[in-house]
């Protein structure tokens, strides 16, 4: 094991792990959207890096609840999504610090 | 500017529908009905002689020296107590006027010092002034009698003193205690001659009084009786500049009184829309800061972390930084690369922070702090209403009926606004207030919770939505609104949920810790009390589901009607100066300024033809993903302006191991701080008092922040970040912030109205400022919510991963307090350390009972994530099962025991529910000593080789 500048034991991370356990947590709490598994996709592509993306592709399916599986399937596939539109025009006052 | 004292209209003002017309000594004047005498003969260019009345405060009529002569009424009537009627004609100056003020002041002077000249109100003073305008030459009682003048001052406080032998007993700090500020702490003790001002108990000084040294009773006091110590030590100002304070979201505007380069004091602006005269202890005193000792104001550089620093030029310092910019670039990519902007920056800081990434670095891996706060409340609020922003002005809670608190302490947190709302709940407002802590807003001199639900931390989703349950299942939601405004279908869809009878108040208890009769108590009283405005806190968003617990109080404020007018309301109260800017800024990896997000051509077309670089469609890192991918070995260069994440943000040890992964960390700061301990390139910063800009407050008020003095390192902020573009080849030319601001304005349509003249001339702008909201937006959602329909989200809660077992039975929440700020970096370098020297663990007597604790002792505090020592204090303001701690001191670290637990939607750290243990301790953890021994190696700067 790794240590780190104090000498102390590198608490080392699993970031692909933690990318699961995050893509499962917004699977979680989409689930009443009305499509959960667009809206999982939709979040994960709004918000999520291309690396990280790619990162949780390559974990494969393990450890993901149905819903992830299917928003992480969905992406994978290169499944088009529609790119967020924001505030262009003065009437829009639309905001988003996801 | 020269230095005139701020106008004082001796009354405050009235609102009226009725205009009256009253001449005063011959001048005409229209003033709203209800107006005094005295305020009409300011308003009428004509002040009348006075000293008991301050605008600050409700009249008194105590001193007798601003008697009128009026038509048609007997004797001589005290101007600040009669008010205006139509017609009415008012003398001010007649003989028998003259007569009887001269000999109220011949009274007065009889027991004053007569040390004018040497007095460190000396030019400055009402009474002074009072004496000279009556024509007092002589007292005939002579100054023999009994009097005050060998009262002891009292200089315990360490900002102001109270000298009692210069006091007039007017009873404007009394009031102003109690009126503006509403702690109460002051009193007039004793009767007749014997009457004083006394702070708390007759033992009490100030100091150990209840006084918060918000610094009202200073500026109301008429002479030198109370007077900030550093008009003693400076003298009187000799210019002042119009500026905003850059501690909390309230965003208070002051006067910088100065003499030379020098601050002499900080006073409250009366004009400011924010803060309406008022401050806190830290706004108002705690700008020592600046000048500190520990600031470094040269540019330093060095290969390692273990490495000493090695100062350098500013060219040195800024070729070296694109050298390593451009060598990771070409060896890791660009994503390799990213920067962090703090929410303490300004507006034009942050804009050039996120440009000089975007179109500089080539990547959009760009955040804020605001990232660690209140990312949950963009998500939320732009999800059920369509904007991320409070919907409210401060001013707004003058119209409240029933205040709803949740997750917020703001007496420490947001004081000045605080007083606002004890102000309007000592009017008759309710008060309802939902914390695991009994915060000092529960119960406070004539302020009382009318409702306060200590809820298990990690539960505002299953509180809110059983609140919500009361409301639908007996018939009190506000249907007629919902129908109006909301989707009537998604409306249904979320009663249906919140119905259910797993979200009824019994049977949550269990989870909640809520009493059922009380939740249903609190449910009907916000549901029928009125109007209803509910304000929250970082108790709401530093959770696993803050983004589900804002969308559940959109939920809430819509389902009852309570949006879109005065009074009403769903508001943020921002952590830190300008999180609301740092957002709109473009600061978050996803969006540009005005939260256009990256995957947006047209938004990206607008930036690219501007800047002249193509923009990646792609969202990049968070804070934490960056840290991540450095811990990864795919992330290695990262510029800080103003943050410091080692301190603040959670999980220190992972903090540290990324930054330690890092191959180049530009810190950009005013002092070394912790992050500093592991950066290679550290550029000097610049105070708020240095620069030119602007910050956004919880209200979404854009305010210029004036540069006063200039910056100590040699140049301001952004003009850092524009070398440093100038040296990676951009040709960037701003000349002035207003030029940045411009670029914004031009670029976002929310901003696309505001500029420094407009602010200039208008002191401050609230967005949207636009073709459709030409003078901003004091209030949204008027007529509709900006989304369209307001959207009802059903928010099932979720129990945090994070829970209590036998290794880990308590839960550790955090937080702040009023006289310390955030890391602690500015307030900890100044004279407030004299309340709070350091972070203490507050843990309920049964608990420590348990634990064989007693108040004072050392404990280890240990979670999951770590483990650090501080000391136990007793209380029962936390629950059994319940801990509390501060963040303000890096020899703490309590973000060591903090974890990776995130918001499920934006990755803000769930600092507030840790499972931990608390176990006897007598020395400092591992972790401590061996942060300790690192620091004192990378602090270390090399000496300077002596010349030749």
């Amino acid at each position: 094991m790794s240590v780190d500048a104090h000498g102390l034991d590198v608490h080392t991370v699993d970031t692909g792990a933690k990318l699961v356990r995050m893509v499962n947590q917004i699977a979680q709490h989409l689930v009443h959207d009305k499509d959960p598994v667009n809206a999982v996709a939709d979040h994960v592509h709004a918000f999520w890096s291309a690396r990280m993306k790619q990162q949780l592709f390559a974990r494969g399916s393990d450890g993901l609840d149905p819903i992830a599986l299917a928003a992480v399937q969905r992406l994978a596939s290169g499944a088009h999504l529609e790119p967020r539109r924001g505030a262009t025009d003065a009437e829009d006052t639309g905001c988003d610090a996801g | 500017m020269g230095y005139e004292p701020q106008a004082d209209f001796g009354t405050p003002a009235v609102t009226s529908d009725t205009t009256v017309t009253v001449s005063i000594d011959g001048r005409m004047v229209s003033v709203p009905a209800g107006t005094t005498v005295m305020r009409a003969a300011a308003l009428s260019g004509g002040a009348i002689p006075k000293l008991c009345a301050t605008d600050m405060v409700q009249q008194f009529g105590s001193c007798r020296l601003c008697l009128v002569e009026i038509d048609g009424m007997r004797g001589t009537p005290a101007s600040c107590t009669t008010l205006v009627n139509d017609g009415m004609v008012v003398h001010t100056e007649t003989a028998r006027l003259q007569k009887l003020r001269r000999g109220v002041m011949e009274l007065y002077i009889s027991d004053h010092p007569l040390d004018c000249l040497t007095c460190s109100a000396n030019n400055d003073c009402e009474l002074q002034d009072m004496a000279a305008n009556v024509g007092l030459r002589d007292v005939r009682y002579g100054y023999e009698g009994e009097n005050h003048l060998g009262a002891a001052p009292d200089t315990s406080n360490p900002y102001f003193d109270f000298d009692p032998s210069k006091c007039i007993v007017c009873s404007r700090c009394v009031r102003a205690c109690e009126e503006v500020q509403g702690t109460f702490a002051l009193t007039i003790s004793g009767r007749g001659f014997e009457s004083k001002v006394s702070a708390g108990l007759a033992s009490d000084d100030f100091l150990s009084s209840e006084c918060v040294s918000c610094g009202a009773c200073v500026s109301a006091c008429p002479t030198a009786t109370l007077n900030e110590k550093a008009v003693v030590a400076i003298g009187k100002p000799e210019r002042s500049v119009i500026t905003t304070c850059a501690y909390c979201g309230v965003g208070c505007t002051f006067r910088a009184e100065m003499r030379g380069e020098q601050v002499v004091r900080m006073v409250p602006w009366k004009d400011g829309k924010a803060n309406r005269g008022h401050s806190c202890v830290k706004g108002r005193f705690a700008w020592g800061y600046a000048r500190h000792q520990d600031r470094v104001t040269k540019p330093m550089i060095r290969a390692h972390i273990q490495d000493p620093w090695r100062e350098v030029s500013w060219e040195e310092a800024l070729a070296y930084t694109a050298s390593e910019i451009k060598r990771i670039t070409a060896t890791h990519g660009n994503n390799a690369l990213g920067g962090i902007v703090s929410s303490r920056c300004t507006n034009e800081e942050g804009f050039l922070v996120q440009k000089l990434v975007r179109a500089g670095f080539g990547t959009n891996n760009v955040d804020t702090c605001a990232r660690v706060c209140h990312s949950p409340t963009g998500y939320g609020l732009k999800n059920t209403f369509g904007t991320s922003a409070g919907t409210q002005d401060f001013d707004s809670v003058e119209a409240s009926d029933v205040i709803m608190v949740i997750g917020a302490n703001p007496t420490d947190g947001h004081p000045v606004f605080a007083s606002r709302m004890k102000k309007r709940l000592r009017q008759g407002a309710k008060l309802i207030v939902i914390d695991p802590r009994r915060t000092d807003i529960v119960r406070s001199p004539h302020v009382e919770a009318d409702y306060h639900l200590p809820l298990t931390p990690g539960t505002n989703v299953a509180v809110l939505t059983a609140i919500a349950h009361v409301i639908v299942t007996e018939g009190l939601a506000d249907e007629a609104f919902v129908r109006a405004r909301c989707d009537i279908d998604e409306y249904r869809d979320w009663a249906d949920f919140v119905s259910d009878v797993r979200h009824s108040p019994e049977f949550l208890a269990p989870v909640t810790g809520v009493d059922a009769e009380t939740l249903r108590g609190a449910a009907r009283l916000f549901a029928t009390g009125g109007n209803g405005a509910i304000y929250y806190g970082l108790g709401v968003t530093e959770h696993a589901q803050g983004s589900s617990t804002v969308m559940a109080i959109a939920n809430l404020a819509m389902a009852t009607g309570n949006v879109g007018r005065r009074g009403v309301g769903v508001n943020p109260l921002r952590g830190q100066n300008n999180v609301q800017g740092a957002c709109d800024m473009g600061s978050f990896p996803h969006e540009l300024s005005g939260y256009r997000h990256v995957s947006d051509p047209a938004a990206r077309a607008l930036f690219e033809a501007e800047w002249g670089v193509p923009i990646d469609p792609e969202p990049g890192l968070r804070i934490p993903n960056m840290l991540d991918a450095a811990t990864d070995g795919l992330f290695k260069a990262l510029y800080i302006q103003g943050e410091d994440i080692v301190q603040s943000d959670p999980d220190t040890r992972h903090v540290v191991a990324g930054l330690s992964a890092m191959e180049c960390v530009i810190v950009q700061d005013i002092f070394l701080n912790e992050t500093a301990n592991y950066a290679h390139v550290f550029l000097p910063g610049s105070t708020f008092l240095e620069k030119s800009g602007t910050f956004t407050n919880a209200e979404r008020r854009i305010q210029p922040v004036r540069k006063v003095m200039e910056p100590l390192n040699g140049y301001e902020d952004w003009q850092v970040t524009q070398e440093m573009a100038r040296a990676l080849g951009l040709d960037w030319n701003y000349t002035h912030a207003s030029e940045i601001m411009d670029e914004v304005a031009r670029l976002t349509p929310t901003f696309a109205g505001v500029s420094f003249a407009r602010l200039d001339a208008e002191g401050s702008l609230q967005w949207p400022v636009n073709e459709a909201y030409p003078d901003g937006a004091p209030i949204m959602h008027v007529d509709g919510f900006v989304r369209g329909k307001g959207k009802f989200v059903v928010t099932e809660y979720v129990p945090t991963d994070e829970r209590t077992g036998p290794r880990y039975p308590l839960l550790l929440t955090t937080g702040r307090i009023l006289s310390q700020y955030n890391v602690g970096a500015q307030t900890r370098r100044t004279d407030n350390v004299i309340w709070h020297q350091e972070d203490v663990l507050e843990i309920h007597p049964s608990d420590a009972e348990n634990r064989g604790l007693r108040d004072g002792d050392w404990v280890r505090l240990a979670s999951r994530a770590g483990e650090t020592t501080l000391r136990a204090h007793l209380t029962d303001r936390v629950a059994p099962g319940v801990v509390y701690t501060t963040f303000h001191h890096p020899t703490t670290q309590a973000n060591v025991i903090t974890t990776d637990n995130s918001d499920w939607a934006t990755n803000c750290p769930e600092y507030k529910v840790t499972a931990v243990q608390v176990t006897p301790s007598n020395g400092p953890s591992a972790w401590q000593e061996h942060y300790d021994a690192h620091a004192g190696l990378s602090r270390r700067i090399m000496a300077e080789e002596p010349a030749e």
